[in-house]
This record gives structure tokens, C-alpha cells and sequence, in this order.
């Protein structure tokens, strides 16, 4: 569904949703909030999230949101969303969100819209700049090149928090849908890339192709242990679709995409580390033509030295079961970042990457015969919010 | 002859400090919510969001102030968060769609005057502060 059609889908339920007595206490009761960040990408060898070897400005986000409770137990609430990344994003409007969440009791929530993936601990704040410490989302866990595959599903799901006496509580959600999935979304232009020559001998031509999803499922669970602070949890999501490269048509299938995480939140200190992995297989006439199983882990200590000062450290490898070309069948990568926030509404934060592989790298972007195996990667932003 | 403190001495002395360093808080409801105490998970859980209801079925107003002593020391007790914690906790909620934020006040007797009038409300003030119409809330 494209964005004017899903567009005046939710803002047509909005405005049918509450009853009229109620919508002008409700006009005067929205939460209206926004973000615009703008970076530059700076690498000493390889490209990397765009041109990042002349140096790349194309690296922003822009987004405005709007929610309201439409009842006590009702509410409604959208985001509009565009960003640039290289190649990437482009600055195309897009609804990033826009549900409608009901709530029958705490432990038993309905949500239903566009909703906002959880993947992860953080997948769900990797939008918007000023809310963590590093620029760059920690690659090995959050890979840019499937961000459209855990950033927003189209379908409903529910949710809610499981109280557990003294062992604490838990999150819960499961969730099942739709996704649309971008042509030049960096996953999919590579695996075409690769197996150009494969798709060229059985008669596909590899300029022409795009990934259909046609159902998606996953759910989440997050247990916050009695030790306050400490919370540990897990989420999954697998789906099926098919990757058309005209006139080919294979069957696609996700077996699963999954995060194991732990977060120590103490004071001003935060410890975290994450593990992913993802298990893919392409199909055609039931014969296997490309079947892979990535995986990365990150581990980050995180320190909010002062009310305008953080700093943050981190450790990450990743596998993309890869052997060939050279240097791309891993990455690992020493971040250190820090962020100053000059304002409630304003930060300017600052990013080293020492990087070993170039396992997240794209392929179309660094031809083999013209990579480094170790290379840095300097990253400047700025972002405002209200 | 110098004169010594005496023990008792320090330690008013010490107590004085302390009390001003701590800055303790007080939870005030409004005086429809029938609830007389919380657990401390339950503080915990109303002020993130992930408890919405009391045990009527009301709907839970949260309140909160911008800042100060009142608001560090509130969440250092019940939340174990710094104030920029918190905050980020409910920007995330906010650009996810997973969360409507509390109502943030800068003042507390603005925040008095607001759980007093508002059904189903709760906020939190220091101990020397007038709670007006308000409800004091045991936390066990």
C-alpha cells in the first residue's frame, strides 16, 4: 500500500474514531513532537553507508509525530519519517508508524496499524538520532542493509507486561503482517549482485527484480529481573515470500531473525550486549539456491558522565557467512562515541570506528580489487528535537 | 576552654545535611483513586507507562516535574534512573509509538493543583510542600 492510500487510511480511522463529544477535548489533548538530524561520514579506505571515502553528507533523518488518547483505553498515533543513508532512503517520505493501540487490561493489549518492529533492545529507537549516545547503530546486531526487514510490519499484534510476584515482570508482544520491501534495499541489491552470473545462466535478468513478503510473524518477550535495572529477553520474528528477477521467480524464506539481549542499567552506567542471528533460504522449483545463516554480536558500556555529557564504547563482530571476495567474510569494529547535548533540544555527538572486514560493507560499492582489510571510520552529528 | 561538639551535635548536624541532600518525595493521588498503598513495583510500573489502571478500572493519570532535587530523588528511589534516563525512556516511547508520555510540570504546586482536579491522578512532591485537595499514597 503506498503512502497516500495508507496515509488516508489512518488518518480516515482517526478522524471516525471518537465519538464527537469527546473530539474536542481531544483536540486539545494531542502530543505533537519531531526530530531533524544531518551527519557526515568520513572513511579512510572503503565505502561505507554511502560514499564514505570522499567524505558523504547524505546521512540524515527527518521525522514528526502525533499521538492522542482518543479514550482511556484508546489511542491513536502516526509518524512521518525520511531519511537519507548513501544510496539509501533518499530523502523519500514515508510513514514510519501509525497505529491504533488499545489497551483491555495491562497484561493484554491490541495494536494494529503500521506498527513499529521490536527487534532487539533498541530497534525501536533507531530512527531517531538524539535518543543514544552512538550515530551509527551498532552494525553487527542492526545491520543497515535489513533495516526494512525489522523496521515496520504492516498487520496487528498484541502486547503487554506479565507480572511475576518477586521474580519481577515481563514485556510481551507477538505480532503478525505484511512488509514492504524497498528494490534497492542493501540486502537484496547485493544478494542479486553476487549471484548475478547464476541469475544471468538460468535467464533472469538481474536489472529487474524486487522481494515480495507476503506474511511475517514474531514476537517478543523481555524479563526485568528482580535485580532493578537488570533486564534480559529475546525476539523473534520469520516469514515468508518470494524474490522476483524477471521472469524468475524463487521462493523466499526467512527461518528466522532473532536477538538474544542483556542490559545492566545502573545510575548513569549502562552495560549491554546483544547477539543476532538471521536464517535465510531461496528457493526455486524446491532445489535450494541460496541458503545463509548470519550472525553478529555487540557488547557496549554506555556512561552519562554529566547531564550534558555521554560516552560510550563498543565491541562488535560480524559474520556474513561469507568466503569470498576477500576481507567481506567478517567485520569487527572498536566504536568509541561520544555525545554533548548543548540544549534539552540539541546535541552534537562524535564517532571513531576502528574496523577490521568489510563483512557489512556493500559489495557494489567497494570493488574487491580495491579494499583494505583495516580502515576507520569518523562520524560528526547533530540533531534538534521537540 | 575550646568547646567540643558533642556527638548528639554531629550528628543533627549530619542529618541536616543529608536531608537537604536527599530531598525525599512524597506520592500524592487525587482523592478518587481508592488505592491507600503501592508496592514499589507498582510506583515503578505506573510512572513507566506499563500500568495504566487502578484496580477499579480507572485510568491512571501520571504526573511528573521537569526537574529538581524533588524529581532526582523520586526517581533515584523508585525508578533507578538519572533524570536524563527518564527522559530518554519517554522519547523512545514517543518516536515508537509505544507509549503517551506523563504530564511534566515545572513547579510542584502547579502539579498539586493539577492531581487535585484531575481524576484518577498521580504525582509526586517533597515532604515540605502543601498537598492541598490532594491524597498522600503509602509506598510498602
Amino acid at each position: 500500500m503506498g503512502l497516500n492510500r495508507f496515509a488516508a487510511f489512518v488518518i480516515g480511522l482517526f478522524l471516525l474514531s471518537p465519538p464527537l463529544p469527546a473530539r474536542a477535548e481531544l483536540l486539545s489533548d494531542i502530543e505533537m513532537h519531531g526530530f531533524v538530524s544531518q551527519g557526515y561520514l568520513k572513511s579512510t579506505d572503503n565505502n561505507y553507508l554511502g560514499n564514505s571515502k570522499k567524505g558523504s553528507y547524505e546521512f540524515n533523518e527527518i521525522g514528526v509525530n502525533l499521538s492522542a488518547d482518543l479514550t482511556d483505553d484508546l489511542k491513536f498515533g502516526m509518524q512521518l519519517f525520511s531519511r537519507d543513508m548513501g544510496e539509501y532512503g533518499n530523502n523519500e517520505l514515508t510513514i514510519d508508524w501509525a497505529a491504533l493501540d488499545y489497551t483491555y487490561q495491562d497484561w493484554l493489549g491490541f495494536r494494529a496499524g503500521k506498527i513499529k518492529l521490536p527487534f532487539g533492545l533498541h530497534n525501536r529507537k533507531r530512527n531517531a538520532d538524539m535518543l543514544r549516545t552512538s550515530i551509527i547503530f551498532p552494525q553487527s546486531v542492526y545491520p543497515e542493509g535489513l533495516r526494512e526487514f525489522v523496521v515496520g510490519l504492516y498487520g496487528a499484534g498484541l502486547h503487554g507486561v506479565l507480572r511475576l510476584g518477586p521474580l519481577g515482570y515481563m514485556d510481551y508482544e507477538l505480532y503478525g503482517g505484511t512488509l514492504h520491501i524497498a528494490s534497492n534495499t542493501q540486502y537484496l541489491s547485493d544478494l542479486v549482485y553476487r549471484y548475478r552470473e547464476v541469475i544471468k545462466a538460468l535467464g533472469g535478468n538481474y536489472d529487474n527484480y524486487k522481494l515480495i513478503i507476503n506474511h511475517m510473524e514474531g514476537g517478543m518477550l523481555i524479563w526485568n529481573t528482580p535485580l532493578t535495572g537488570l533486564r534480559i529477553g529475546g525476539t523473534s520474528l520469520m516469514g515468508k515470500g518470494e524474490i522476483l528477477v524477471d521472469p524468475l521467480r524463487l521462493e523466499f524464506s526467512i527461518d528466522g531473525i532473532n536477538t538474544l539481549s542483556a542490559e545492566y542499567d545502573i545510575k548513569s552506567l549502562t552495560f549491554t550486549h546483544e547477539y543476532m542471528e538471521m536464517r535465510i533460504d531461496s528457493q526455486m522449483k524446491n532445489q535450494s539456491i541460496y541458503k545463509a545463516k548470519l550472525n553478529g554480536f555487540y557488547s557496549e558500556v554506555n556512561w552519562q558522565a554529566t547531564d550534558w555529557f555521554a560516552l560510550s564504547i563498543s565491541y562488535g563482530e560480524y559474520d556474513p557467512n561469507l568466503k569470498e571476495p576477500a576481507y567481506f567474510g567478517w567485520q569487527k569494529d572498536i566504536t568509541v562515541s561520544t555525545k554533548f547535548d548543548i540544549s534539552e533540544y540539541w546535541c552534537v555527538k562524535f564517532e571513531t570506528h576502528f574496523i577490521d572486514g568489510l563483512g557489512l560493507a556493500s559489495l557494489e560499492e567497494n570493488p574487491a580489487d580495491d579494499v583494505e582489510r583495516e580502515w576507520m571510520l569518523f562520524a560528526v552529528k547533530t540533531s534538534l528535537n521537540f | 576552654m575550646k568547646m567540643k561538639p558533642s556527638i548528639a551535635a554531629w550528628t543533627a548536624i549530619i542529618l541536616f545535611f543529608y536531608s537537604l541532600a536527599s530531598a525525599e518525595s512524597l506520592l500524592i493521588v487525587n482523592k478518587s483513586v481508592e488505592e491507600t498503598t503501592l508496592s514499589k513495583e507498582d510506583v515503578n510500573l505506573i510512572f513507566l507507562g506499563k500500568k495504566t489502571k487502578w484496580a477499579n478500572g480507572q485510568k491512571i493519570n501520571v504526573v511528573v516535574l521537569k526537574q529538581g532535587k524533588t524529581h532526582e530523588s523520586f526517581l533515584n528511589t523508585y525508578m533507578n534512573k538519572t533524570p536524563s534516563k527518564y527522559a530518554s525512556f519517554w522519547k523512545i516511547a514517543i518516536v515508537s509509538g509505544t507509549g503517551f508520555p506523563p504530564k511534566f510540570f515545572q513547579n510542584e504546586s502547579d502539579l498539586v493543583k493539577y492531581v487535585a482536579e484531575k481524576q484518577g491522578a498521580i504525582g509526586y512532591i517533597s515532604p515540605g510542600t502543601e498537598p492541598g485537595d490532594t491524597k498522600k499514597i503509602k509506598v510498602e
